[in-house]
């Protein structure tokens, strides 16, 4: 289901950190401000970089998912969303 | 359905078990193990975690191209998560297949994607105090900068994709 955002409100969108994101951003999940809704995957790191500065060098690196699936930058993202930043995997 | 990711330590035994064949006349396992030393310190603890649903997916799809892709008669990943302590076992792949060659090499191909396309971070404590997250592979899309690189130290857990 896709939102739109009346203009001049603001709302955010469900941020979910993993790996060295979640230490920068101080938790595995915060709510980030954007503009409006619909807002694309890029609009929302760029809300994040923002909110946390420090978060932005890691986040050329750093694939994102909604669901189980990987997301372009360009993929919508809407209210009922929540944008999964996974940082490069260390596993095995 | 199989649950790739677990808390719980990998039964070793179990998925032995589970697996056996009598048409497959080779049996691979590899098991990866929390070690002591990395990058010149002392680990003292370690942790991983997982976002499950894309990692469970992954390991889903990791496992099928296995069988795809070499003539074995089956693949089975497990991944533990959580607090592990040196020489748990962190990461267990089966392989059984008709012949030797086949259950070798799709062994070889499930842990070297298992450790570039699984969203799964460790998290290590050292000797000193001092902890990190180990240096990792980005996972693919379509952001010009995170065509992969091969670290320099492969043995970090990031090496060449290999093409078989």
């Amino acid at each position: 289901m896709t939102h739109s955002t009346p203009a001049g409100e603001t709302t955010t969108v469900r941020v979910q950190c993993f790996g060295v994101l979640q230490k920068v951003c101080g938790g595995a999940e915060r709510a980030v401000p954007v503009a409006a809704l619909p807002a694309s995957v890029a609009d929302v790191l760029d809300a994040l970089v923002r909110e946390v500065p420090e978060a932005g060098e890691y986040l050329d690196t750093t694939a994102c998912a909604i669901g189980d699936t990987l997301v372009h930058r360009a993929t919508p993202v809407s209210a009922d969303d929540t944008l999964v930043l996974l940082p490069p995997v260390s596993g095995g | 359905m199989t649950s790739h990711i677990t808390t719980a330590p990998i039964d070793v035994g179990a998925l032995m078990a589970t697996t056996e064949d009598p048409e497959a006349g080779a049996l691979v396992v590899f098991a990866g193990t929390v070690r002591q030393h990395n990058d010149g310190k002392k680990v003292t603890s370690i942790n991983y975690s997982a976002y499950i649903p894309l990692a469970e997916k992954s390991i889903a799809e990791i496992a099928a191209r296995a069988r795809r892709d070499h003539d074995i008669q089956c693949c089975e990943i497990r991944h533990r998560i959580g607090d592990m302590a040196v020489g748990d076992i962190s990461v267990l792949v089966v392989v059984r297949a008709e012949h030797r060659g086949e259950a070798f090499a799709a062994g070889r191909y499930a842990i070297d994607i298992v450790k570039h396309e699984v969203p799964i971070w460790k998290y290590e404590t050292y000797e000193d105090g001092t902890h990190e997250y180990v240096k990792g592979c980005p996972l693919h899309h379509e952001h010009p900068s995170n065509r992969h690189v091969a670290h320099a130290d492969a043995g970090a857990g990031c090496s060449p994709s290999p093409t078989r």
